[in-house]
């Protein structure tokens, strides 16, 4: 849960950081937004040590998890991800050590090194965005298969885009919004990705809502019996067992209150007040992480594999009636 | 070539648990774990049907595919699906793979077995006990040997198969009469 949520907002603050880097006209601009390049790495870490974590033996995970690229779906995520942060640490790097804007700009030869490379940046974040979009179909792709019935629907890889977009877009943009909360300067820069936020996030909830909406259709129906086993123990799970109320929680906190506040950051935008806006970003930044992260407890907590409905076959023949 | 392979008449599995307590026995399996369980359908009603339920040894097994770091292989020379201990991360994808949920995750071991937290651990056909010695035992399914009512056949396929299909073509007969 944590590995997935954190490392596809890893990818989604990076693409939020390549969309500013195209909106910074001057170096004051760049200035404003190079704080938001410390949100892509850090936020990538965390999910490293999530799935390292829950692994028996972390340690002899880190070296061998991509032994077995090209056959197994977990070493070629494992992969992806590696190289999506590889490239995400070079893409920071040459933010924060810039030589005119850089929060690391004092130290010492690396900047005048990522001075003559800045021209590189723009390409190298677009090939980093594109790198950590083919990195989250791989880590969905790595669920779908046909022993997990219950994932291996269309929803999954829309969920993991929709934590991706929403949760990083709005990641950066509270950190810029509590930076203009502590400085009170580049009004303008902030203004405009937080329109931005709120376009990216609108999309991404009305996205969420028609996953959430397609999911008991889809959870519904099986080619198999143990598929269709699965599947309605999942959604028996999701309804009326021990993940309805989480569910409920994530429609209500996740959905709900994180449309409200999406279009309600427009009214302080439309009428310049920053403060406000600010403050809204943030809390739904908090929100929408709080969001998926139920979301996702609800998505793994409630997903039933084959090889455990076996034993449990003889209660869903009994339910079936027969 | 021998494949040895797992076959059950489940019109003669009497759910008795000589199985899975001679694999427990045998191969030194801990408490919490079963490398062959049984699955009871349609529970004192017509029709109950008992089927032991182990690692089946596939032909093409979906956990040797989908273990990141290569602790399961099918060894050649006998179809067999083993596993390396010491190589297993426990990332529990293998689990997942598998539908028959024979791969186990142990927890709470205690002793020599304590090392094994977590690490995965599934049928061998008693060639690999649970805690490795380093070496490989001929393979002998005791689940299969032990067997009162011959329900569960393990062996080479060109063994096991004429016995599977004339005991399958006796009992079902036999079988559709009770229910």
């Amino acid at each position: 849960m944590i590995f997935t949520v954190f490392s596809q907002l890893s990818v989604g603050a990076l693409i939020a950081m390549v969309v500013a880097d195209f909106l910074a006209k001057d170096k004051d601009q760049a200035k404003f937004f190079e704080t938001g390049a410390w949100v892509s790495v850090p936020v990538a870490v965390i999910g490293l040590i999530g799935i390292l974590s829950h692994e028996a033996r972390p340690i002899q995970a880190m070296m061998t998890m991509t032994k077995h690229v090209g056959t197994s779906m977990l070493s070629n995520e494992v992969l992806a991800l590696t190289v999506f942060v590889i490239l995400a640490v070079i893409y920071t790097i040459m933010w924060v050590l810039h030589p005119d804007y850089g929060s690391l700009k004092w130290f010492p030869i690396f900047p005048a090194i990522v001075g003559k490379l800045s021209m590189l940046r723009k390409p190298l974040g677009v090939l980093s965005a594109l790198v950590g979009l083919g990195f989250i179909y791989v880590s969905a792709a790595a669920y779908m298969m046909y022993q997990l019935p219950s994932l291996n629907i269309l929803t999954t890889p829309m969920f993991f885009y929709v934590t991706a977009l929403l949760g990083g877009f709005t990641a950066v943009a509270a950190v810029l919004s509590l930076k203009y909360l502590v400085k009170k300067t580049n009004e303008e820069s902030l203004a405009r990705m937080l329109w931005i936020t709120m376009v990216v996030a609108l999309v991404m909830l009305i996205v969420l809502i028609a996953a959430l909406l397609m999911q008991p259709g889809l959870l519904g129906a099986a080619e198999t019996e143990y598929a269709m086993a699965a599947r309605h123990e999942t959604l028996d799970l999701m309804q009326m067992g021990e993940y309805a109320t989480i569910n409920m929680a994530r429609w209500v906190i996740g959905v709900g209150l994180a449309l409200i506040l999406t279009i309600v950051l427009a009214l302080p935008l439309k009428k310049e007040n920053m403060v406000a806006a600010a403050g809204i970003a943030v809390v739904l930044f908090i929100v929408v992480l709080i969001g998926e992260l139920m979301g996702r407890a609800v998505l793994f907590g409630t997903n039933v594999p084959m090889g455990h409905v076996l034993p449990n076959i003889g209660a869903f023949y009994s339910s079936i009636g027969l | 070539m021998v494949t040895y392979k797992f076959l059950n008449v489940i019109e003669r599995c009497i759910n008795c648990g000589a199985c899975f307590c001679i694999c427990k026995d045998k191969n030194k399996v801990p408490h919490g774990t079963a490398r062959v369980q049984i699955v009871t359908i349609n529970e004192g009603r017509p029709g109950e049907k008992n089927i032991p339920v182990s690692c089946m040894h596939c032909t093409d097994p979906p956990c040797e595919a989908a273990c990141p770091v290569k602790a399961i292989w099918k060894r050649e020379e006998d179809g067999i699906v083993l596993m390396d201990k010491e190589k297993c991360i426990g990332c529990g994808y293998c689990g997942w793979a598998c539908p028959f949920g024979a791969p186990q995750y142990p927890h709470e071991l205690h002793g020599d077995a304590a090392e094994y937290e977590g690490i995965m651990d599934k049928c061998t056909l008693c060639v690999i006990p649970f805690i490795p010695t380093g070496t490989y035992e001929a393979p002998s399914p005791r689940c299969a040997l032990f067997c009162s009512t011959k329900a569960r056949l393990g062996g080479d396929i060109n063994e096991i198969l004429p016995q599977y299909r004339e005991s399958k073509a006796r009992n079902i007969a036999a079988w559709q009469e009770r229910v």
